[in-house]
């Protein structure tokens, strides 16, 4: 069976961000989300710049910088408004509706890179994209 | 004669809603293009500074005050190192692999929040909550396939 060198990384990738977002949840009963979403541009910046003395300095590539600052502004306003949905949006439809980017994702793709979906895939899309919604309806359910 | 009745507005929440949608369906896209002409190390750092174009106006909004806590703070630095590592992983792999797969199998991550939050705050399952886990399990198996 031959592994793609892509996988380990995505499962490493994924096991973090489950860490961090259990941490967050604890984070969250001392911060205001805004409070924590500000101390974590900071520590995400200070980290960066850290990071850059393991590869030995940064790249400058017009292209590459715009295209990366668009990714943390992105990523950024998408945090923005989904906190603020959630002020007055109920949860669940709040959650359900953003939490489906991986489509929005997957179709620019398709659109932009020509990336062809196989059969596997598309399933494999579905049905985490099914564990998406099912996860975020489930919160709603979830006892006091 | 009966007045018309006026047509719903569509909620404010609803469209922001659907603005983060997008603005993470980018978010996640979007680095397949930056990886094209750089390493992951440069874009994490160019990324940290567009993190900046919210989180200022977010910090000016709040008037320049910052809460602290003891126990929170601190733990935002560590969660911000670990996702640090965590960007540079799903760099990585956005550099050689599909980016539909990738991204839906890195969005799965809320299964392991909610398997630690089981183990480690002992937070009880339901029925559908061990559902999304059974699928999202499938799912990482095709995705991997």
């Amino acid at each position: 069976m031959v592994i793609e060198v892509w996988l380990l990384p995505s499962i490493i990738a994924l096991l973090v961000w489950g860490v961090t977002g259990f941490l967050s949840k604890i984070a969250l009963r001392g911060l205001h989300p805004l409070h924590l979403l500000v101390y974590g541009a900071l520590f995400f910046l200070l980290s960066a710049v850290a990071v850059q003395f393991f590869y030995g300095g940064l790249e400058f590539d017009t292209k590459g910088i715009v295209l990366a600052l668009c990714i943390g502004a992105a990523g950024s306003v998408g945090q923005l408004m989904f906190l603020v949905a959630l002020r007055d949006g109920p949860l669940t439809y709040v959650s359900m509706i953003s939490s489906l980017y991986p489509l929005i994702a997957t179709l620019l793709a398709f659109f932009v890179l020509a990336e062809p979906i196989s059969l596997r895939q598309a399933a494999g899309i579905a049905l985490g994209i099914a564990a998406i919604v099912l996860l975020v309806v489930a919160r709603d359910k979830q006892p006091a | 004669m009966a007045a018309a009745m006026p047509a719903p507005r569509t909620p404010a929440w609803l469209w922001l809603a659907i603005g983060a949608l997008f603005a993470w369906g980018f978010w996640a896209f979007l680095p397949k293009l930056a990886l094209q002409s750089m390493q992951p190390h440069s874009v994490i750092f160019y990324e940290a500074l567009g993190n900046l174009f919210v989180s200022v106006p977010v910090f000016l909004y709040l008037r320049g005050r910052l809460m602290w806590h003891r126990r929170s703070v601190p733990m935002a630095a560590l969660i911000s190192v670990m996702t640090v590592g965590a960007f540079l992983m799903y760099f990585f792999a956005l550099k050689s692999g599909p980016v539909a797969t990738i991204v839906t199998l890195t969005a799965l991550y809320p299964v392991v929040v909610i398997l630690l939050a089981r183990v480690f705050l002992k937070e009880k399952l339901n029925r559908l909550q061990w559902l999304a886990v059974a699928c999202a399990i499938c799912a990482a198996v095709l995705l991997a396939g």
